[in-house]
C-alpha cells in the first residue's frame, strides 16, 4: 500500500476521480490487499456518516428561545400600553379637541339616524325600504361643525406629521371632497332618492373618519 | 404564521427542526455548546424570518443559517481553545474502538475528537451532504484543501475505529 494510492481512495469512494485515475486505481486494487481493506473501511465510514440520525437535545430549549424572542413582542405591547397611558395622563390641547370631535361624530351619527325618514321604491322588487334623511339641516350643521373643528386641529398640528402622511391625507380628503360634492349635487337633483342620501351620508362619514384618524396621529405625536 | 411574528407558529417550527440543528451543532462544535448554539440559531432564525422568501424549503434555509451561526462561533472558539488546532493529538488520546468502522456511537465519538478543520469538512461533506465547492466557500478554503481535509478526517477516523 502506497500513499500515492491511498490519497486517491477518498475521491474514489466519492466517485470524483478522473476516468484515467479510476482505471489505474482499480488496476492497483486487484493486486493490493491492503488498499482494498482501507477502501472497505473508508466506504463503511462514509456510509455510516450519511446514515447518522439526528438526536433532539435532552433538555427543552424552547423556553430559553422564547425568552429571547418574546421581548420584541412584549415591547410592541408595552409601547401600545405606554401610548394609552400617555393619552390618559397628559392630554394636550389637540387631544382634548380630538375628544370633543369624537363627541360631535356621535352627534352627527345620531342626527342622521333621528332625522325624518322617507321611503323609496326599488325598481327591482317593488318593496319599500326606509332610508336615512341625511340632508336635514341639523345633521348637515353638525357635520360642518365637526369638519371645521377637525380642520383646525389638523392645521395647528400639521407640523407634527411627516410629509408623506400629510400628502396622503390631502390626497384622500380631496378625493372624498369631490365625492361629497357630486353626492350633494345628486341629492339636490333628486332629494327623494334614499340611495343618494345614504351615499352622501357614508361619504361624509368617511371624510370625518379620515380627519379623525389624522387628529389621533397628531394627538399621539404631541 | 411564524413569518408574521407569531411565536406559537415559530415554536412548531422549532419542534420540527430542533433535532437536526442540535445534531449539527453537536457534531460541528461540541456537545457542551450544542444547547447554547441551538438557541442562538433559532433566535437568529426568528430575527431573519423576514428574509426567508420561500424559494427553498424552510428546513434548507434554516440549516444553512445554522451552519453560518456555527461557523461564526467556531471562529471565536478557535482563538480560545487548544483543542481546535490542527493537531491529531485529540484523536490519538481516544479510547480504542469496540466495533465495525462507521458504527454510529463509535463514529460520533471519534468525530468529536477530530481536529477542527478536518471535523468541519467531514461533517459538512459526509454527514450533511454538502459538495466540496460549497464547503470551500463556507470555510474560506481552496476546494483542494477541502478534499485533503476530508481524506485526512476519514483516515484519522479509520485509524481510531480499526485500532
Amino acid at each position: 500500500m502506497a500513499d500515492l494510492w491511498t490519497s486517491k481512495l477518498s475521491e474514489y469512494v466519492d466517485g470524483t476521480l478522473s476516468a484515467a485515475d479510476r482505471q489505474a486505481l482499480e488496476g492497483h486494487l486487484v493486486d493490493c490487499g491492503d488498499c482494498r481493506v482501507v477502501l472497505d473501511d473508508l466506504q463503511r465510514i462514509v456510509s455510516g456518516a450519511s446514515a447518522l440520525g439526528d438526536q433532539a437535545p435532552t433538555a427543552d430549549l424552547w423556553p430559553g428561545i422564547e425568552g429571547r424572542i418574546r421581548p420584541s413582542v412584549t415591547d410592541i405591547r408595552d409601547l401600545g400600553a405606554e401610548r394609552r397611558r400617555r393619552w390618559r395622563v397628559s392630554l394636550t390641547l389637540p387631544q382634548l379637541a380630538a375628544a370633543g370631535i369624537a363627541l360631535m361624530l356621535v352627534s352627527f351619527a345620531l342626527a342622521s339616524q333621528l332625522g325624518p325618514r322617507s321611503t323609496t321604491t326599488t325598481a327591482s322588487s317593488g318593496d319599500t325600504a326606509p332610508v336615512l334623511h341625511v340632508g336635514t339641516a341639523r345633521s348637515q350643521a353638525v357635520f360642518a361643525q365637526a369638519v371645521a373643528e377637525l380642520q383646525e386641529i389638523l392645521e395647528s398640528g400639521r407640523g407634527r406629521l411627516d410629509s408623506t402622511t400629510i400628502r396622503a391625507l390631502e390626497t384622500n380628503l380631496a378625493i372624498i371632497d369631490r365625492a361629497i360634492s357630486e353626492a350633494q349635487q345628486a341629492v339636490s337633483a333628486d332629494s327623494a332618492n334614499g340611495y343618494l342620501r345614504d351615499h352622501l351620508e357614508q361619504t361624509q362619514r368617511r371624510k370625518l373618519d379620515v380627519m379623525r384618524r389624522a387628529a389621533d396621529l397628531i394627538a399621539v405625536a404631541s | 404564521m411564524a413569518a408574521s411574528g407569531d411565536p406559537s407558529a415559530f415554536e412548531r417550527l422549532y419542534q420540527r427542526h430542533v433535532a437536526r440543528v442540535h445534531s449539527l451543532a453537536r457534531r460541528m462544535l461540541d456537545y457542551e455548546l450544542a444547547d447554547e448554539i441551538t438557541q442562538d440559531v433559532f433566535v437568529r432564525a426568528w430575527e431573519k424570518l423576514h428574509t426567508f422568501r420561500g424559494e427553498a424549503a424552510f428546513g434548507t434555509w434554516l440549516h444553512r443559517l445554522a451552519v453560518n451561526v456555527i461557523l461564526a462561533r467556531r471562529g471565536t472558539l478557535g482563538k480560545q481553545r487548544q483543542r481546535y488546532t490542527e493537531s491529531d493529538a485529540p484523536l490519538e488520546m481516544m479510547p480504542a474502538r469496540t466495533g465495525e468502522p462507521g458504527t454510529g456511537m463509535d463514529l460520533e465519538q471519534a468525530m468529536a475528537r477530530l481536529p477542527d478543520g478536518a471535523r468541519q469538512v467531514f461533517v459538512l461533506h459526509d454527514v450533511e451532504g454538502y459538495r466540496h465547492e460549497e464547503i470551500a466557500s463556507m470555510l474560506g478554503l481552496a476546494e483542494g484543501t477541502s478534499k485533503s481535509q476530508l481524506h485526512r478526517a476519514r483516515m484519522a477516523l479509520r485509524q481510531h475505529l480499526t485500532a
